[in-house]
């Protein structure tokens, strides 16, 4: 049902303000449709991974904390987990793949944004389809859009926010503002460095808004902080509340700041001297001038659009410069986060020759971005697992091991999810293990035959796992050991069945 | 008494023949130059001369009448100082003499002498003795203003009975004279036994349904404000109507509009009140404005008369009886009116100048069940004080979003407080305002959505001047929430009548927007007490008020809930460019707390007065200069 007045057509014919408008010339079930098409191929590639029984780091640690919430019934159990939304996502349904799967979906839109804006660029079909798969096609993008939940989905709401941003900053589509605000405002609960964009575009709106005639009128000037303002204003709200909630429930408002599984501060980058930091700006230099498509792109916009240069050039600078107050920037994010620049920045209506070198540009930015990524002990693992084919030992192990304790009773294993939260994952249920939230937790750790039938330890595992730290020496009183997998131990009290008896 | 030009049983035929403008020259009382414009204005709107004349200030209208009467050969009657037989006319209905501009004065045996403003028919004769019988018709030729007055005068108790009780006694439910219904007292009755034994029995229990129910509508509250507002920015750049379909217009189809002015105590705005309205562009003879003054209120009466209004203007004096409302009067007015379509402005309003036009074609283009338009509404003293900045952010928000958002889902829309337009027949088919609903343009709203009938909404705006005091503001803050309060119990008195007429939708957003506002204003001040003592004393008391899913809820609407309606806010000052007022939504958590100041003044006021009208003083703006609106709307 629409209004009385306005359904009958006396829509007043605004081409100049309507001309440049994205996204909001479809329906969001045509966008829908398009970001399930787009999704197929690394639907594909994550059920590969999957079948193939590869799990990030970063994706057992939400299915393991949906787990805990989904089984205990309570969200506080989880503490303050950063970002709470792919967790929140994951909820819905925590099994080991779903990440993958909303992970590839969240890629699949930014594929359609990206093929989107490229028909502005008004360049032959069969040359904008081979720049969009030779950026897609890159491990670095498989790897992000299939095993980096958190990082793709921000990535993915930056794409969308930035192109509502354009329509506010350009057209002064309020609608798009507050689209853009909100959408920034959410992405901060997605991954931090959202948050850090959403200010950047705020600071960038007096040099990416369209110049007036009349900009240097007040009432221009206040236009413009009117319009940062609304940028910035969600995703500082969304900071400052989640900041504040953690010291409400914690004492410490950045608690956050460094979670386990997506931390924010690098604790090896954050107390380097200067002179340290300084060394590093060449590395990154290094990494910006590997980026072959960006700087292409960087020079057609300083013949079309000198104004645009510097905003985007700061853009393309905040993974360097994250880096370097001491936070945490993957390489698989920085180079995804180039590409997207790369192909956002591209100047409408370009000359159909630029094609070829664009695409060309694009597989040497590819091509560079592999051999970096590939260092990356993770990338490199999922890599190898993708192209022999060949599941790794220890992911049969610890599948193994997690089906076999998914038998134990209710809270029988005392385990500390610091630690466990992969075998937990893989076991996709909470409901064994006696962890940490759990209020039982600290009295079992005391005195475990009390509490619990078994007790899981790695030695590997790192110091906050309490669990692993108090009894990787040797089982607790009462309990004997039942068997080894995957790097971890499992004590068996001695009245208790085995878990991991061959039958 | 009669000034008899002829014998008043045989008009001359002669003199009928004689041309009213060519009349008027011959005896002096028009120059041929003005006849010739007022002719050229005639062939434009196609209107009556003698409206014309009247309208463009060329002759005054008792003159008029008196070579009318001498035209079509009647005596003419001053009914200011003829006596009147009250037992005679008071046989009529007093909405029939109006519209039929005629008004039976005496009997002489068989023979009735009828004044009348318009020619003397057979019709005429028809009506008059289609109430009395067999009777001789004898006509007289007077203004509709002494018409007019001989109704108020013989009728004062009808007029007055009318627009107080004209609802309720058409429909006792419809109106908020009765503040609970039977059932409703049950309830109320029931839910706070239920709650004070709650608290004896099973406190936890009870606090914690409490702060659910609470929380939750609030949660739900934000999200449908959020809907609303965002459904209203995403067609910000649409117009309802055009500059070209309001050119497009010719004069000679604009119907005759009504304009209602409900003044009270306000003889300091007056003199700006004529000059806005002349500011109008809409043909003067097809302009009927209706000043209305209260009996009581000598101060506002002198002043009009004295700001020297143009004869469009007619004051219509409201009786004195309570309730005293701005309803009743526009009660009375629109029993006066004679337009097509009809709207209200306040005494300080700046409507601009083509909304009545625009009101037209939305009509016309609208369906038939269109029965309102809704132009928007801001202030033009925006910039005067910190409280007009957020006052005016907030009018923004409400008009040029929320409503709009409204418009676009097709939901009820409460109207605002005037330059909502009217179709003048379906208005009287919906009975008019209700004097005992003290936000009568809300409830009407809904109740014309409860009748199957639409509002929409026009872009246009009355500029009109924003509380400057937060006394005054509260005051007037307080009338809107316990208004609203009115308009909720009065529209929920049988709620699965109202599901079914309109619908679970429109109920639901009915009852959210009209219903949520005061609620969330109520729990404000004690939601923020809660959360200000826990984070001074660090105390654990309040920790049963909020199991998980109720903290999960709550939490949302402390720091997600709050932050949304801010950033909303802030929309607020896009639409008209207002960018310098942007800032200012962030001291929207402070202007809350006025509204919640306010409603919980409005909740004391309908236990204890329900119907009484917090008046809201205007002109106490230092932008009252008519030539402000343009630099303020600017900013």
């Amino acid at each position: 049902m629409v209004s009385p007045v306005i359904s009958t057509p006396a829509r007043r014919p605004q081409p100049q303000l309507t001309e440049g408008l994205r996204l909001v010339d479809l329906t969001w079930r045509d966008h829908l449709v398009r970001v399930l098409l787009f999704s197929l191929p690394f639907l594909g590639v994550a059920l590969l991974a999957y079948r193939l029984a590869f799990l990030s780091n970063t994706h057992a640690h939400i299915v393991e904390k949906a787990l805990l919430a989904a089984d205990r019934l309570r969200l506080e159990v989880i503490g303050f987990l950063y970002p709470p939304l792919p967790f929140l996502t994951v909820l819905v349904f925590p099994r080991t793949w779903m990440p993958s799967v909303l992970a590839s979906v969240a890629a699949g839109g930014i594929a359609w944004l990206l093929w989107y804006d490229l028909e502005r660029t008004e360049l032959p079909r069969l040359w904008r389809m081979l720049l969009t798969v030779s950026v897609v096609a890159t491990p670095t993008a498989l790897y992000l859009a299939t095993q980096a939940y958190p990082e793709v989905l921000a990535l993915h709401l930056v794409v969308v926010a930035w192109h509502y941003y354009w329509n506010f900053v350009r057209y002064g589509h309020t609608f798009s503002g507050f689209v853009a605000g909100l959408v920034l405002g959410l992405a901060f609960y997605a991954n931090f460095y959202a948050f850090l964009y959403a200010i950047a575009l705020a600071g960038l709106v007096p040099l990416f808004r369209r110049a007036a005639n009349r900009s240097r009128e007040p009432s221009e000037r206040w236009a413009t902080l009117s319009q940062m303002l609304v940028t910035a204003f969600p995703a500082l709200w969304a900071a400052t509340s989640w900041t504040y909630i953690n010291w409400v429930f914690t004492g410490n408002p950045f608690t956050y700041l460094a979670e386990p599984a997506t931390a924010v501060i690098d604790p090896t980058r954050w107390g380097a001297p200067l002179a340290e930091r300084v060394e590093w700006l060449r590395d990154f230099a290094s990494e910006l001038l590997a980026q072959p498509l960006l700087i292409a792109v960087l020079a057609l916009n300083a013949w079309r659009y000198p104004r645009r240069v510097v905003p985007l050039v700061v853009l393309a600078s905040l993974p360097s410069l994250i880096r370097l107050v001491g936070l945490t920037y993957s390489v698989p994010l920085a180079l995804g986060t180039y590409t997207l620049i790369a192909l956002l920045a591209l100047p409408e209506r370009l000359p159909r020759w630029i094609a070829p070198l664009l695409v060309i540009f694009a597989i040497l930015q590819g091509i560079s971005g592999t051999t970096l990524v590939l260092r990356e002990g993770e990338v490199s693992q999922w890599e190898r697992v993708l192209t022999t084919e060949q599941v790794r030992t220890s992911d049969l192990e610890e599948r193994a091991l997690a089906v076999a304790l998914r038998q134990a009773p209710p809270r029988s294993i005392l385990a500390d999810d610091r630690g466990a939260y992969r075998i937990i994952a893989r076991a996709e249920s909470a409901r064994p293990f006696l962890l940490p939230a759990d209020e039982d937790f600290t009295a079992a750790l005391a005195s475990p035959a009390d509490r619990v039938r078994y007790v899981l330890v790695s030695r590997s595992a790192p110091e906050s796992d309490v669990v692993s730290a108090l009894f990787r020496q040797g089982p607790p009183p009462g309990f004997v050991v039942d068997g080894s997998r995957a790097g971890w131990i499992v004590y068996r009290r001695i009245d208790a069945p085995s878990l991991l008896a061959t039958p | 008494m009669f000034v008899r030009s002829r014998p008043t049983s045989s008009p001359v035929s002669t003199r009928r023949r004689e041309r009213l403008g060519e009349a008027l020259v011959a005896r002096g009382f028009l120059t041929q130059q003005d006849l010739d414009r007022a002719l050229e204005y005639q062939r434009r709107t196609g209107d009556r001369i003698g409206r014309i004349l009247i309208a463009l200030g060329l002759i005054r209208r008792r003159q008029l009448y008196h070579v009318l009467a001498e035209l079509w050969g009647y005596p003419f009657v001053d009914l200011l100082q003829e006596p009147l037989d009250s037992r005679l006319a008071r046989l009529f209905d007093p909405a029939e003499l109006v519209q039929r501009r005629c008004f039976p004065v005496r009997r002489h045996g068989s023979e009735i002498f009828v004044a009348t403003a318009e020619q003397p028919s057979a019709e005429l004769e028809e009506f008059i003795r289609g109430v009395l019988g067999p009777v001789t018709v004898r006509p007289l030729v007077t203004t509709e203003w002494d018409i007019d007055y001989a109704i108020r005068t013989v009728f004062r108790d009808v007029v007055l009975d009318r627009a107080a009780l004209g609802l309720y006694f058409r429909n006792p439910d419809e109106s908020a004279r009765q503040v609970l219904i039977g059932w409703q007292k049950a309830v109320l009755a029931s839910v706070i036994l239920g709650v004070i034994l709650g608290f004896l029995f099973a406190p936890r229990v009870t606090a914690v349904a409490l702060s659910a129910l609470v929380n939750g509508t609030l949660f739900i509250f934000v999200i449908f404000h959020f809907i609303v507002a965002m459904a209203g920015a995403r067609h910000e750049h649409e117009q309802a109507i055009s500059d070209e379909e309001v050119k497009a217009l010719r004069d000679d189809e604009l119907p005759t509009y009504t304009v209602l002015v409900p003044v009270y105590r306000e003889a300091n705005v007056i003199q700006h009140l004529i000059e806005n309205l002349r500011q109008l562009d809409y043909p003067p003879s097809k302009l009927e404005i209706l000043l209305l003054i209260e009996e009581d209120d000598e101060e506002t009466l002198v002043a009009a008369k004295a700001a020297r209004p143009p004869e469009t203007v007619t004051f219509i004096v409201v009786p004195n009886g309570m309730p005293k409302t701005k309803p009743k009067a526009c009660n009375v007015g629109l029993l006066f009116a004679r337009g097509e379509y009809l709207t209200i402005y306040d005494a300080e309003d700046r409507p601009e100048p083509d909304q009545l036009k625009k009101a037209v074609v939305a009509f016309r283009k609208g369906p038939p069940e269109l029965v309102c338009v809704q132009a928007a509404l801001n202030y033009y003293n925006a910039t005067e004080n910190l409280l007009t900045r957020m006052f005016t952010l907030e009018y923004s928000y409400w008009f040029d979003y929320v409503l709009t958002g409204l418009d676009r889902l097709g939901l009820p829309i409460p109207l605002g407080g005037t330059s909502n337009h009217f179709r003048v027949d379906r208005l009287r088919e919906l009975g008019g305002w209700d004097p005992f609903n003290v936000t009568e343009d809300a409830d009407l709203g809904i109740r014309a959505a409860a009748h199957g009938y639409r509002v929409g909404v026009i872009n246009s705006t009355t500029w009109e001047e924003a509380n400057n005091h937060v006394g005054n503001w509260i005051r007037q803050r307080s009338r809107w929430i316990k208004g609203y309060i009115q308009t909720v119990l009065v529209h929920t008195r049988h709620p699965v009548q109202l599901v079914k007429s309109v619908g679970l939708k429109n109920v639901l957003g009915f009852i959210l927007l009209i219903g949520g506002a005061p609620f969330a204003f109520l729990s404000l001040i004690p939601l923020w007490s809660l959360t200000l003592i826990w984070l001074v004393a660090r105390t654990h008391v309040f920790d049963i008020l909020f199991p998980p899913f109720v903290l999960y809820i709550s939490l949302f609407n402390l720091l997600i809930g709050n932050g949304v309606m801010i950033y909303l806010g802030m929309l607020a000052g896009f639409k008209r460019r207002r960018y310098q007022l942007i800032p200012f939504a962030l001291f929207n958590p402070f202007y809350w707390l006025l509204h919640s100041i306010a409603s919980y003044k409005a909740v004391w006021q309908l236990v204890t007065k329900p119907f009484y009208w917090e008046k809201t003083r205007h002109g106490l703006t230092r932008y009252l200069d008519p030539s402000a609106p343009t630099a303020a709307a600017a900013d």
